[in-house]
């Protein structure tokens, strides 16, 4: 039995001017127990709002999706009982009261017995790094421990399936891989996990396979590996101390299929195909660029190879 | 864990989590403290008169029922409100069941913090007066407190849903005191209110409440019928405040709430 079926899913929010707006549009997606997979795509993909699908916060407007084995119309009180939500941002948990509250509210609401209760979130907030301050009002504490409580509050009634959507949004850096070493342990004890995100490598570093979605449809599924092998002629050269002379010099060169300069001088050149990695390379090495680096296609040339690029042609 | 015992626990969890909430924040509980002093000014404006005890005790009650009425509008229903601002509705609405459930208990214990009110109108009759509430019913009495408070709860109950269902309904919001305190019968008798007024007003829980909470205090006859016929508009309302609860949720699942505030 697969953790999520999803088969023709549509979701259409109706306007009030205007034709509707698709959020999801045929939305196909089988995800195994114990993956975490990936969903990336740019802001207003859809990644919210599949993720409340799954976790019953909104209905289809048509197609069929279960979550272990249960229709989420049919039977959306076992879709609950299976499932962990964690939103990203701050909002979502009671201020004024401590991370234990939190925690031992939510897990009478998901009729954990109190005893078990008990134990659970005194493991939790030991696992997650909140024990020390577990009695304090959450309104006090940082972003990345208010993800932390988050995390803390879905595991609590220990759910099969975890939905993450965009948990490190926000955060600073080292609360970022502090969080992504909880979802390698996570991933590791068994869990199905989604992992809604537009960070490539924290999908990369963390998932089995990934779907890339965009206006509301997938556009490819498979892992982060075979997406990258069938982008092999991609090579990327990165460098600094680069200005707009050397990127014009660099585009005219046989080989180059890309060169931009950012005004911080940051090079990315990208080159047609694997074989002209070499003259390219030594090309950069001529130019007066500091901090050369290579390295072959990744999700975000994936990502950039699927996605085109709306933000400067609004 | 079976169903009823799993209820049992969401009633008790949201009960402790609610007091939690209003005691950490209490200024949410100051009207319900200062209200009240305005019998102070009523009680000196009929001093000259040499009131009888019924009369402060009247008065007193008056005072009560309306500042309980009040919190209820202004602060009860405002619970869902606060869940929609903090991000944490979207979150309940993701436990497998109980959500309701929570929520009714969680506005009956916001409601119920008006108990007290009762006590402070008792303390300032006797410190401008030197004669407290006259009750010559004491259980009857206390019963009355209870079933005014829990309607209000019902009230508070039913505006929070039709706070999120019907659009604009949050400017009337401000008309939802000194009307009801006329149809209630706590401004002018009763049987003075205009004919169409008073067929409505008998609908109307508190007008029976009130009736009640006079009766037990003066001892006069019929506060049992008033208070049994009172309850069960507040039975009513309840279940109409339930049933647009389910139908709020139902259209935030559909998308056509927003779960935002
Ligand atoms: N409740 C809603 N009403 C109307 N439109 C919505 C609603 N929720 C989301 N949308 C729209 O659906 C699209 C997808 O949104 P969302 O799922 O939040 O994207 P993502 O999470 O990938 O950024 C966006 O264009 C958004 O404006
Ligand atoms: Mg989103």
């Amino acid at each position: 039995m697969a953790a999520v079926e999803i088969s023709a899913l549509r979701r259409v929010f109706p306007k009030r001017r205007g034709p509707d707006h698709v959020a999801l549009d045929d939305v196909d997606l089988r995800i195994e127990e114990g993956e975490v997979f990936g969903l990336l795509g740019p802001n207003g993909a859809g990644k919210t709002t599949l993720s409340r699908i799954l976790s019953t916060l909104l209905l289809p407007t048509s197609g069929t999706v279960s979550v272990v084995g249960h229709d989420v119309l049919a039977e959306p009180r076992a879709v609950r009982a299976a499932v962990g939500l964690v939103l990203g941002g701050e909002r979502g948990l009671y201020g004024r009261l401590s991370a234990r509250r939190n925690l031992e509210y939510w897990a009478a609401m998901c009729r954990v017995p109190r005893r078990v209760a008990r134990e659970r979130i005194d493991l939790l907030l030991a696992d997650l790094g909140l024990a020390t301050r577990a009695d304090e009002p959450v309104e006090t504490f940082s972003r990345g421990m208010l993800q932390r409580v988050h995390l803390g509050r879905a595991l609590v009634a220990d759910p099969r399936v975890l939905i993450l959507d965009e948990p490190t949004s926000g955060m600073d850096p080292n609360a970022a891989i502090g969080f992504r070493q909880r979802v390698h342990d996570l991933r590791a004890a068994g869990k199905t996990i989604l992992l809604a995100t537009h960070d490539m490598a924290e999908a990369e570093e963390l998932c089995t396979r990934v779907a890339f979605i965009d206006r509301g449809r997938i556009l490819a599924t498979d892992s982060p590996a075979r997406l990258g092998l069938a982008l092999d002629d991609v090579q990327t050269i990165t460098a600094t101390h680069a200005t707009p002379a050397t990127a014009a010099r660099l585009e005219a060169l046989a080989g180059v299929r890309s060169c931009t300069v950012d005004r911080a001088g940051n090079l990315v050149v990208t080159t047609t195909g694997r074989d002209d990695l070499a003259a390219v390379l030594a090309a950069v090495a001529e130019e007066k660029v500091r901090g050369i680096g290579t390295h072959g296609p990744g999700l975000v040339d994936v990502y950039r190879t699927l996605i085109a690029d709306r933000e400067f042609s609004l | 864990m079976s169903p009823a015992a799993g209820l049992a626990e969401v009633a008790v969890v949201s009960v402790r989590t609610q007091a939690r909430l209003l005691l950490l924040r209490p200024g949410s509980l100051a009207p319900l403290l200062v209200n009240p002093l305005y019998v102070v000014v009523l009680f000196g404006v009929v001093a000259a008169h040499r009131p009888s005890a019924t009369l402060l005790t009247t008065l007193g009650l008056t005072a009560f029922v309306m500042a309980a009425w009040g919190h209820a509008m202004f602060t009860a229903s405002h619970v869902i409100d606060e869940e929609r601002f903090s991000g944490t509705l979207e979150i309940n609405l993701t436990a497998p069941t109980g959500y309701l459930t929570s929520l009714v208990v969680r506005i009956l214990t916001v409601t119920l913090a008006a108990a007290p009110v009762i006590a402070e109108v008792a303390a300032i009759g006797w410190l401008v007066h030197g004669t407290g509430l006259v009750v010559r019913d004491p259980v009857q009495f206390g019963l009355a407190v209870l079933v005014c408070l829990v309607g209000c709860a019902a009230s508070a109950l039913l505006l929070s849903g039709l706070l999120l269902l019907v659009r604009g309904a949050r400017t009337l919001q401000n008309a939802l005191t000194y009307p009801f305190y006329l149809l209630a019968g706590l401004v002018l008798p009763h049987s003075e209110l205009p004919e169409g007024i008073r067929q409505l007003s008998d609908l109307f829980f508190l007008t029976w409440a009130v009736k009640g909470l006079r009766a037990a205090a003066s001892g006069a006859a019929g506060g049992w019928t008033d208070l049994a016929l009172a309850t069960a508009l507040a039975v009513a309302q309840a279940a109409v405040g339930v049933l647009v609860l389910r139908r709020v949720v139902q259209r935030l699942r559909r998308g056509e709430v927003s779960l935002h505030g």
